[in-house]
């Protein structure tokens, strides 16, 4: 009888766990992968849709299967985390309670985006997120707001109003005052990705999270990756390459999401301070960097700001990254620091940002 | 608790208790990210290792009091733990061994709204007979607290309660992840073409298109269709995102450039059709490891399409290349849901083969809709078209769903235009052993077959002759099947001109005038044709697919014209 219990038990408690899927390699399909061929040379790819977006992953080395699966759960837990379509992430919580103590993901990425919003002087601003709804640009129903509507909603996008503890991982946000981490999230999480790499050991490797570009060390041949970067007036063609290793590359601009009204195009890059759609000359800003989640927040960043305040931003930060900024007319600047690294697409000048020298108008 | 009842009752919770346990703990163990903070000092410095090392000492743990809950003595205990604001105290009961009252007596600290849902808590307690219970999320300190003070009480009892502070994270992953697996399966695709089908949830269009998906990868998207479109601004939209995305997905770009850095793309309802592709695709490959025993070929939609009849057709005899105008009588079945109409279309068959079923006119166009959905196909169902140009017989066709009856008719029209063409259909009702049945073609994407114009043996009659060609995508590029007309005009034996062209989709414009005006270094296709006579020419790089169409519509035109 107690011999029948505890084969009861035992059972029950298999079952328990394998339901779980504890451990990544309970049978859910098998890879048609050949284990002999798993060599340095051995490179696998991902497509996932996570985070709103659709996401593929590449990695070179022995390691390159078990590397990828990792990589692939690591997103889906932080998609988990940040995700503002999902009622039960851990965003979602802190913006319905006001206060929560967080994760370290989020706290790191809570600290990073209110260091981020004092140096670009409000360019970045995480509680944006009221106003993102108001236009509709989390729903896809587009709207303008009304002029008051636009007003009173700009009094709670101020990041300075959030506090934090960060011994404590402890946030509290004031009524009314809501965050979308959205604008650094995938640049952290390609980050994370690349740790997961280095853990594998891997040759080489590279992600596309919908567009937001991270690469593992050089290509497995040794050359630099060739980085295409898309033209903002035609989305099939490129603007130039840029060739780069170990490095994430991010770009932003209002082309690929906005709405017409009235003839009026309104894109999804909302100035904080204004409330209306950045209009200061932009159309798409590149950044490259070794640190994802800055080249995420600086690319929002630095097209909110405009050209002149970019460059001085980038003179105050160069050690930190490179950039391309296109502005409306189609001209091309870029840092001093990628010359020689970029190459139009079309026959163009390239204007070359450089430190010493004074931008001012 | 001594008696065998007690034993009894504690041994039947057990499995589940376990399971429950076990279950937290799985994902618990999975969960890369998990802020611990080990009561009660916040502990800063938490790092990724420690996280994983304490999760799983935390299943021990939890493995531990499960054994040990019920060793509690008899009486009532008091207890306090920290809670938001402070001190939150307790009175736990405790009778037979087991919790039956727990009483908070203090909790000035605590923000009331957060207090009240963190009593939540206490049920757990109770119902678990244990502190180990998922705090209440959105008040994970006061819920904490409260279980502090319940695990100090119990302490009190002889129990041996030790209380790890965790956040409340770990509802979510069990629920999402079936959501997740949903959207992108795990697992490699397998070889061949699928349908995807997706909704945009904002404007209600229902997009629809084929991946072919080659050694795990996606090599072509094509059949691109929207239906159920209530806003024509959605159309530009979807020539902005479709194309790009395509480019994106296929990754075909040059040899120049590895991968492309773009403003991050949200979901759209193309995307979404493509990993429905996808996820089909991997389907088919579970389905074949693990039905390796059935004779049965791998489904490639999740419904089993209705084959109409069952015959076995076999064509005998050789086909001679042309277009035949070619008419057949759709039939109602018993339902009578319309009245019998006739349905003509020209076939063309080239090299032996069929290559295309168009300009369909029938007797009575309220039946449009469902002519056409049975030639072209829509969402899961592939059209009768691909099918008989794929399988080059007219055996087992499958009906598309929702237009069986036009299915059989466009089925017939091929019959019909084979006999035609001097191939002799065999109609037989019971799948006999035929002597030589007609060897299985390769199944083709798109018509690669252009075959050459032989003027040296054949005389074409002067004349204008309008022909049409489908041009369908091969694995590199990227736009959907659509259909070029043209007047092919021969005088004395020779191709004098191809004029008056029209293309059923004009997003191929571009494409189409590249291959007319050729490049710098490549002289038009129609103008290397009318030099050289012959379809045996380059093609105009960058509008390959183009060039070859205008190859395939002179040798079209040609055999007309030989007749």
């Amino acid at each position: 009888m107690f011999i029948k219990k505890i084969v009861c038990f035992i059972s029950v408690l298999i079952i328990g766990v394998s339901v779980t899927g504890c451990g990544s390699d309970v049978a859910k399909g098998k890879d048609s992968v050949d284990i002999k061929k798993q060599n340095d040379n051995y490179s696998a790819t991902k497509e996932i849709f996570a985070m709103d977006t659709y996401m593929t992953l590449t990695a070179t080395g022995k390691d390159a299967d078990a590397a990828l699966e990792e990589a692939v759960s690591e997103i889906e837990e932080l998609d988990q985390l940040f995700s503002v379509g999902n009622d039960e992430s851990e965003v979602s919580i802190v913006n319905k309670n006001g206060s929560e103590i967080l994760s370290d993901d989020t706290a790191y990425l809570i600290d990073y985006s209110l260091r981020l919003y004092e140096s670009t002087k409000g360019a970045f601003d995480i509680s944006v997120y009221p106003l993102m709804e108001a236009w509709g640009f989390t729903t896809g129903k587009y709207k303008v707001p009304a002029k008051d509507t636009i007003q009173k909603l700009l009094l709670n996008v101020d990041s300075s109003q959030i506090e934090y503890n960060s011994a404590k991982k402890l946030i509290s946000l004031p009524n009314n005052l809501q965050i979308d981490l959205g604008g650094i999230a995938k640049g952290y999480t390609s980050s994370k990705v690349m740790d997961i790499y280095q853990k594998h050991k891997l040759v080489s490797g590279m992600v596309s999270l919908g567009g937001n570009v991270q690469l593992y060390g050089s290509k497995s041949d040794g050359s630099k990756w060739k980085v295409a970067i898309e033209d903002p007036t035609d989305t099939s063609q490129y603007l130039g390459v840029i060739q780069t290793d170990g490095k994430a590359v991010i770009t932003s601009g209002g082309y690929e999401r906005y709405f017409e009204e009235n003839g009026k195009k309104y894109h999804h890059i909302l100035n904080p301070k204004t409330g209306y759609p950045a209009n200061n000359g932009l159309s798409s800003v590149t950044i490259i960097s070794e640190d994802g989640t800055l080249a995420d927040g600086l690319s929002t960043s630095l097209f909110v700001m405009g050209k002149e305040e970019a460059i001085s931003y980038w003179k105050e930060y160069s050690q930190k990254f490179e950039m391309v900024l296109v502005d409306e007319e189609g001209n091309i600047s870029i840092s001093e620091g990628i010359e020689g690294d970029f190459s139009p697409e079309k026959k163009q000048d390239v204007f070359v940002i450089r430190k010493e020298e004074d931008y001012e108008k | 608790m001594k008696n065998k009842k007690e034993l009894k009752k504690i041994m039947f919770i057990l499995p589940s208790a376990c399971v429950a346990i076990a279950a937290v703990a799985g994902i618990m163990m999975n969960r890369q990210s998990f802020g611990k903070i080990v009561f009660p000092t916040a502990d800063d410095q938490v790092q990724q290792e420690q996280t994983t090392e304490s999760a799983t000492k935390h299943e021990s743990q939890k493995m531990v009091l499960t054994e040990k809950s019920g060793t509690w003595k008899d009486g009532t205990f008091t207890g306090s733990g920290q809670g938001f604001g402070g001190t939150i105290a307790v009175k736990v009961t405790i009778k037979k061994g087991k919790i039956i009252t727990i009483e908070v007596t203090n909790h000035v600290g605590e923000t009331p709204s957060y207090y009240d849902k963190a009593q939540q808590v206490i049920a757990k307690i109770m119902a678990a007979q244990s502190v180990n219970v998922d705090v209440v999320s959105g008040a994970t300190y006061s819920s904490n607290g409260i279980r502090a003070a319940v695990a100090q009480a119990l302490n009190k009892a002889g129990g041996k309660e030790t209380v790890s502070v965790t956040t409340a994270k770990k509802t979510t992953s069990s629920k999402k992840t079936t959501a997740k697996e949903k959207k992108s399966k795990k697992g490699v695709p397998a070889d061949g073409t699928f349908t995807g089908s997706a909704t945009c949830e904002v404007f209600g269009y229902n997009v629809n298109l084929k991946v072919k998906f080659k050694q795990g990868q996606a090599v072509a998207i094509s059949n691109f269709a929207v239906t159920n479109n209530q806003d024509s601004t959605n159309e530009k939209y979807w020539t902005m995102a479709y194309k790009p995305m395509v480019k994106k997905i296929l990754k075909k770009q040059s040899n120049d450039v590895d991968v492309v850095s773009g403003a991050t793309y949200s979901s759209n309802a193309v995307v979404d059709a493509y990993m429905d592709a996808r996820n089909k695709a991997i389907e088919a490959n579970d389905n074949t490891a693990t039905k390796k025993a059935k004779a049965t070929a791998t489904p490639r939609t999740t419904k089993q399409p209705s084959v109409i009849d069952d015959v076995n057709i076999t064509n005998t005899g050789t086909i001679q290349d042309g277009t035949y105008s070619v008419s057949a009588l759709c039939e109602p079945d018993a339902r009578k849901q319309f009245a019998t109409y006739t349905l003509n279309a020209d076939v063309v068959f080239a090299g032996q083969k069929l290559v295309s079923i168009t300009n369909f006119k029938s007797t009575d166009e309220t039946n449009k809709t469902y002519y056409l959905k049975a030639a072209n196909g829509s969402g899961q169902s592939t059209g009768v078209i691909n099918q008989l140009i794929t399988k080059q017989s007219a055996s087992g066709i499958s009906a598309v769903s929702g237009a069986t009856c036009s299915s059989k008719t466009i089925r017939q029209l091929y019959i019909n235009a084979l006999s035609l063409a001097g191939s002799k259909s065999l109609v037989t009702d019971e799948m006999e052993e035929v002597s030589t049945p007609a060897p299985a073609p390769t199944p083709t994407q798109s018509p690669v077959i252009v075959p050459t114009i032989d003027n040296t043996t054949k005389k074409a009659k002067d004349g204008i002759y309008r022909v049409t060609v489908t041009v369908d995508p091969d694995e590199y590029e990227d736009f959907w099947s659509y259909e070029l007309s043209a007047d092919v005009t021969f005088a004395d034996n020779k191709l004098v001109s191809i004029t008056n062209i029209t293309l059923s989709d004009k997003t191929n414009q571009t494409y189409n005038d590249f291959a007319i005006g050729g490049t710098g270094k490549i002289a038009g296709i129609v103008t290397q044709m009318i030099e050289k006579q012959s379809n045996d020419v380059t093609t105009v790089s960058g509008a390959t697919c183009s060039s070859k169409a205008y190859m395939q519509l002179y040798s079209e035109a040609f055999a007309l014209a030989c007749e």
